[in-house]
């Protein structure tokens, strides 16, 4: 089974750099974006199983990163990883399509179990993807 | 407009840019204590390897306890500015040091700058302090909403500069973009704002934006050549001497 593959978006380089190399430690594989726009350039590049947000960024913002990650991938597994939790955040994140809002600081153990945990739904959502298309082609 | 502002207008409105820069540092802040978080972590990942007496990882302890100083001093910088800030809204009008007001209205407002892709520079002359009479607590206050007043009625520009300059009897502050300004209803009401906190600091509004981008302020002196104080708040500096932007 190959690893997961994860990319990191978030403005505070030192913050995504350090949690980017703590996870390739632990076995994962890692890009990092430091905005929304970059982010989701290489999201159309390259094949994620799950994307860790921040939501506070300058230029597109975490909302709008979100939808348009999603945009150009549905089944995508977006992780809200923010300083600004609040529940009026947390309800529209999820209400468009974020798997999970975590709050910073993150236990790395928890981070990893929810990106693992993104892996497996993004798996299954392909999966019926690919079986829909495959009935409406019949 | 302005004149019709109540006391209590103004006071709900300082209590407001208060909130909003404790809102804004208290992130900033967050920030700082998460990268230092997950410094503390990398170091416990590399402890054990440089426990077997592994040279590299060694060497990596030693730029991440330099690593984690840059985020602990960010937020000893924070603290310090918010420390003063809050102590400035005791002085209601009293000789105060304007570089120090301009510089801490200047590091809250650079939060809100970076995130809409703008940068400010401050450009203050060297040696002496200038010593103004004023309400500091306002003045931070009405340069803090200068900056956003620029950034909400300028298109392109992603510079604004703010500079001081001596006048015959107090001093200038200087708020500038190189582009054209356009005075939408949102930086009209804000440039209300401004211009009835700017009467109750005790200071005077010059010039506003809508011919030529500018917004001044004129602030009484009290005497010049006091003693200086040394400031570390991290504003890009100018050199000094002129305000031309264009």
């Amino acid at each position: 089974m190959s690893a997961d593959r994860v990319l990191l978006i978030d403005d505070e380089m030192e913050f995504v750099e350090v949690l980017a190399e703590r996870l390739r430690a632990r076995g994962l594989e890692v890009e990092v974006a430091y905005s929304g726009m970059d982010g989701v350039k290489k999201s159309q590049v390259t094949k994620f199983d799950a994307v860790v947000l921040d939501f506070a960024m300058p230029g597109m913002d975490g909302i709008d990163a979100l939808k348009a990650l999603l945009a150009g991938t549905p089944e995508l597994q977006v992780i809200l990883l923010t300083g600004q939790a609040t529940i009026k955040t947390a309800m529209n994140a999820t209400r468009l399509g974020a798997v999970e809002i975590l709050e910073k600081p993150t236990d790395i153990t928890t981070l990893m179990e929810k990106i693992h945990e993104a892996r497996t739904r993004h798996g299954v959502r392909a999966a019926e993807r690919v079986r829909r298309q495959m009935q409406e082609t019949r | 407009m302005a004149e019709t502002l109540s006391e209590n207008h103004i006071r709900e409105q300082a209590f407001l840019y208060f909130s909003r820069v404790l809102s804004g540092q208290c992130h900033e802040m967050a920030n700082a204590l998460n990268i230092a978080r997950e410094l503390c972590g990398l170091h416990e990942d590399i402890l054990p390897r440089a426990r077997e007496g592994h040279a590299d990882a060694v060497e990596r302890l030693g730029s991440l306890a330099h690593r984690m100083q840059t985020q602990i001093d960010r937020c000893h910088a924070i603290v310090r500015t918010l420390s003063r800030f809050a102590h400035s809204a005791d002085e209601v009008r009293l000789p105060c040091d304007v570089r120090e007001i301009i510089e801490r209205a200047l590091f809250f407002a650079a939060r809100q700058v970076r995130l809409r892709q703008a940068e400010l520079q401050a450009i203050v002359p060297a040696g002496d302090v200038q010593l103004v009479e004023c309400n500091p607590f306002l003045l931070q206050q009405a340069i803090h909403a200068g900056t956003e007043l620029l950034l909400e009625g300028i298109e392109r520009s992603r510079r604004i500069t703010v500079c001081l300059t001596p006048d015959a009897d107090g001093e200038v502050v200087t708020l500038a973009s190189a582009d054209p300004f356009v005075c939408n209803d949102a930086a009209a009401e804000l440039l209300a704002e401004i211009t009835a906190t700017v009467q109750a600091a005790g200071c005077e509004v010059r010039e506003t934006p809508e011919c030529n981008g500018r917004l001044k302020f004129f602030i009484p002196g009290c005497r010049r050549g006091a003693t200086s104080t040394d400031s570390d708040l991290a504003i890009p500096k100018g050199t000094g001497g002129g305000c031309d932007v264009s």
